[in-house]
């Protein structure tokens, strides 16, 4: 339907994110060792590829600007088939701070339709949701995606096999960052919280993770000490900021994406780290 | 909390099975429920300034009492000047006092003297100009002659604060809703659904009409220097049919919303852009706010009696005040000032009651002569809001000399979505045509029809609404478009 017709209708297949190729590959991964979830900083931080270099087979199930509300329809869908060892929850404070309505409108076009993504509509309080909800679920009862092939090139992004997506090198503009706190949403951390919830309940460990961004704009926040305070309560959180040597210009193509070489550093550390505290389920 | 919020779409259906199953029980437990939920309801908005409403109301209340009781004119006075003194000064002082200061100020800047002032940061209690000439038509009414006072003081309360016409009018009077007020309601199915779809209506003119015409209409006045002639009409025509439907969507909801629970609320807006001249438009426009004025300051100013000059004083006089009821700014003023200059020829002429019929009643066209009216007189209302909308009166009248550049004859760019906007009030201003001769525009639209036609139209709008409403998300990071 043409944007300007119906400008609170959203349904873009396989736009952007690779989410739609994702959960197709799912059928695929079975009794998985790592998986991972969240916002770009999840599926573009985690390189599936360095995890099986190690032995590990990890899947990526991170979408853009996906919040703990779809991280929350995710796990309900797709948890029990996965059966993981262990769950890497990516947690951005840039995400925390925003409705979820973009991520709701990437799942009910690219997702199937169910009641874990149904309940989320009220807490989301946008009709584009409900709109596109309604839409999605007409174009899911009559299998109009079904022969959808998504590319596994788009732009400078390439589709890596277990949900990682690869960027070309670029520079980061280093673009001016005013100085202002994270203003988190409280409907964020309820979400997160019923996510480690059901971690829990269903006894597979979980680790909160927050990858590196840019030292400028990490330090143009004002009250990153919160809200580590605040993660850690929730289970094991770990703030990767600072732990690696990366140079915001070279290693970053923006303000809080990896470059690819600096993923590799930062996965090798990552997967150090999990086995230095013995993070997964034995 | 807004007619267009979920918080109003959870709050009303509460109200209306709770307020229609204790009329079972009498409608005197109606009139507290509808009371307390009309104080929650002006709560929501800011509970601070529901103590001055209810001192508002208090102080009308007793007053209309002792004015009644008074034994002589005089003390009846003294009671109206009390109410109306305390009534205007609250008015005059959340509304009105940075105006005030302000404009002094700059008048002794402009003769030479510095004077140092401090305005203060004034919160405006919403609804305070609606409930506060709702109250002075009760002790205005009282003084007349034309009411007694009410001793219920239940009665009196929810007439001032019933909350479908609480914070945007209509303004109601007291001879025509506390009667209703005193009276026992029965349900009937044909007003609830009427009432239903006048607020469906009214929603689809808020949230489709007025609300994407807000995006156009801002962004031209917001960049009227640099726009082109042909843009700067456009901007015109998209803030003529914002504040159209804003108004009058607001006031269709408060009407229908009204009508479910049984009570008829004064009419505001009777299809006014289909008007043949400036009188007439104005016997169409904030309908409730145009016959106080008359039967409360321009009938005790001497009306239309003692000669031209005293009407056209009077005229002046109503339209300026007008103007200034609307905000504190120069540009309401200016406003008035020009609708005032509009109708005067009529007036001089005594030709301002012509066009007392419906404008090509029982024709689906109007002729030549008829839509020629309609368009000069559409023409009048929407250059006098320019005023309206303008931040200064300057700024009003160097937009008016930029659309007479030699760019008006470009073709304005206009993107797709607000050439669907334009489509959306084609939309609207065909189907109010068509529904003109009735109380709005969809009320009797395809009721001859079978009801499945009728459904699919309600159905239709009610997707209109879903598509084109207005929502507040946080920005997008990934999507292209």
């Amino acid at each position: 339907m043409p944007s300007f017709m119906a400008k609170n209708v959203r349904n873009c297949v396989g736009c952007y994110g690779h989410l739609n190729t994702r959960i197709k590959e799912i059928p695929k991964y079975k009794n998985i060792d790592v998986l991972i979830l969240g916002s770009s900083h999840a599926y573009r931080g985690f390189d599936t590829r360095v995890f099986k270099k190690h032995g590990l087979k990890a899947f990526n199930l991170g979408s853009s600007s996906q919040t703990p509300i779809q991280t929350n329809v995710l796990l309900n869908q797709y948890l029990d088939e996965l059966t993981p060892k262990l769950v890497v929850l990516e947690v951005y404070a840039g995400t925390l701070e925003i409705d979820g309505v973009e991520s709701s409108l990437d799942l009910a076009a690219n997702n199937k339709m169910d009641w874990n993504y149904l309940r989320t509509l009220p807490d989301l309080k946008s009709i584009h949701s409900v709109n596109s909800a309604i839409y999605g679920s007409f174009r899911e009862l009559f299998k109009l995606n079904d022969s959808f092939v998504e590319d596994s090139i788009q732009g400078d992004d390439k589709y890596v096999k277990g949900g990682y997506v690869e960027t070309k090198f670029r520079k980061n503009p280093l673009k001016p960052e005013r100085a202002k706190p994270w203003k988190i949403i409280p409907t964020q951390i309820n979400y997160l919280k019923r996510n480690v919830k059901l971690l829990k309940s269903k006894e597979i460990p979980f680790v909160l993770v927050q990858t590196p961004i840019s030292k400028k704009l990490y330090n143009s926040k004002t009250n990153n000490q919160e809200i580590d305070e605040m993660l850690s309560k929730l289970g094991k959180y770990k703030n990767f900021q600072g732990e690696l040597k990366l140079n915001d210009t070279i290693d970053f193509y923006d303000s809080n994406h990896m470059n690819q070489s600096a993923v590799q550093r930062f996965d090798e550390y990552y997967i150090q780290y999990m086995e230095k505290e013995k993070l997964m389920k034995k | 909390m807004l007619f267009n919020s979920l918080s109003f779409a959870i709050f009303f259906p509460i109200v209306f099975v709770v307020y229609w199953i204790l009329g079972k029980k009498s409608y005197k437990w109606q009139n507290v429920f509808l009371l307390a939920a009309s104080y929650y309801f002006y709560g929501c908005w800011d509970w601070r300034f529901v103590f001055l409403l209810a001192f508002s109301t208090a102080l009308d209340y007793y007053s209309g009492l002792k004015i009644y009781e008074a034994s002589g004119k005089s003390l009846k006075k003294l009671w109206l000047i009390i109410s109306v003194g305390i009534n205007l000064g609250f008015l005059g002082f959340f509304k009105y006092y940075n105006f005030f200061i302000d404009s002094f100020a700059h008048l002794l800047q402009n003769i030479g003297f510095e004077p140092h002032y401090a305005t203060l940061n004034i919160v405006l209690p919403v609804g305070i100009s609606f409930y506060t000439f709702h109250g002075l038509s009760y002790v205005f009414d009282i003084y007349n002659n034309r009411i007694k006072p009410t001793r219920n003081i239940v009665d009196y309360t929810l007439f001032v604060s019933f909350f479908p016409l609480l914070v945007a009018g209509p303004i109601e009077r007291a001879t025509h809703l506390l009667p209703q007020i005193k009276r026992k309601r029965v349900f009937s199915y044909e007003k609830v659904t009427d009432g239903m779809r006048q607020i469906l209506w009214g929603l689809f003119k808020k949230m489709v009409v007025a609300d994407n015409c807000a995006i156009y209409a801002n962004q031209i006045f917001a960049n009227y220097e640099t726009a082109s002639g042909s843009e700067l009409v456009l901007g015109t025509v998209f803030f003529t049919f914002q504040i159209y439907g804003d108004f009058s969507g607001y006031s269709d909801i408060a009407l229908g919303t009204a009508r479910m629970l049984g009570f008829d609320l004064l009419k505001n807006f009777n299809f006014p852009y289909f008007s043949r001249d400036i009188a007439e438009f104005w016997r169409r426009w904030h309908i409730s706010l145009s016959s106080w004025f008359k039967d409360y300051l321009y009938i005790p100013l001497g009306g239309s009696r003692g000669g031209n000059w005293m009407r056209i004083r009077n005229t002046f006089i109503i339209f300026l005040v007008s103007g200034f009821w609307h905000g504190a700014n120069w540009t309401f003023i200016v406003w008035g000032g020009l609708n005032a200059l509009f109708i005067m020829p009529s007036i001089i002429l005594k030709t301002n009651r012509k066009n007392m019929d419906i404008v090509a009643k029982g024709r689906i066209f109007p002729n030549v002569k008829e839509g020629f009216q309609i368009a000069i007189t559409f023409g009048l209302a929407a250059f006098s809001w320019i005023f309206f909308r303008a931040e200064t009166v300057s700024d009003a009248f160097k937009y008016i000399a930029n659309i007479f550049s030699t760019s008006i004859f470009q073709f304005p760019g206009l993107n797709k979505a607000a050439m669907a906007t334009l489509i959306l009030i084609a939309f609207m201003v065909i189907v109010e045509w068509l529904g003109r001769e009735n109380n709005y525009g969809i009320e009797k639209t395809f009721m001859k029809q079978p009801r499945l036609l009728r459904w699919s139209f309600y159905a239709f709008i009610i997707l209109l609404i879903g598509l084109f409403m207005q929502t507040h998300e946080s920005p997008f990071i990934y999507f292209q478009f």
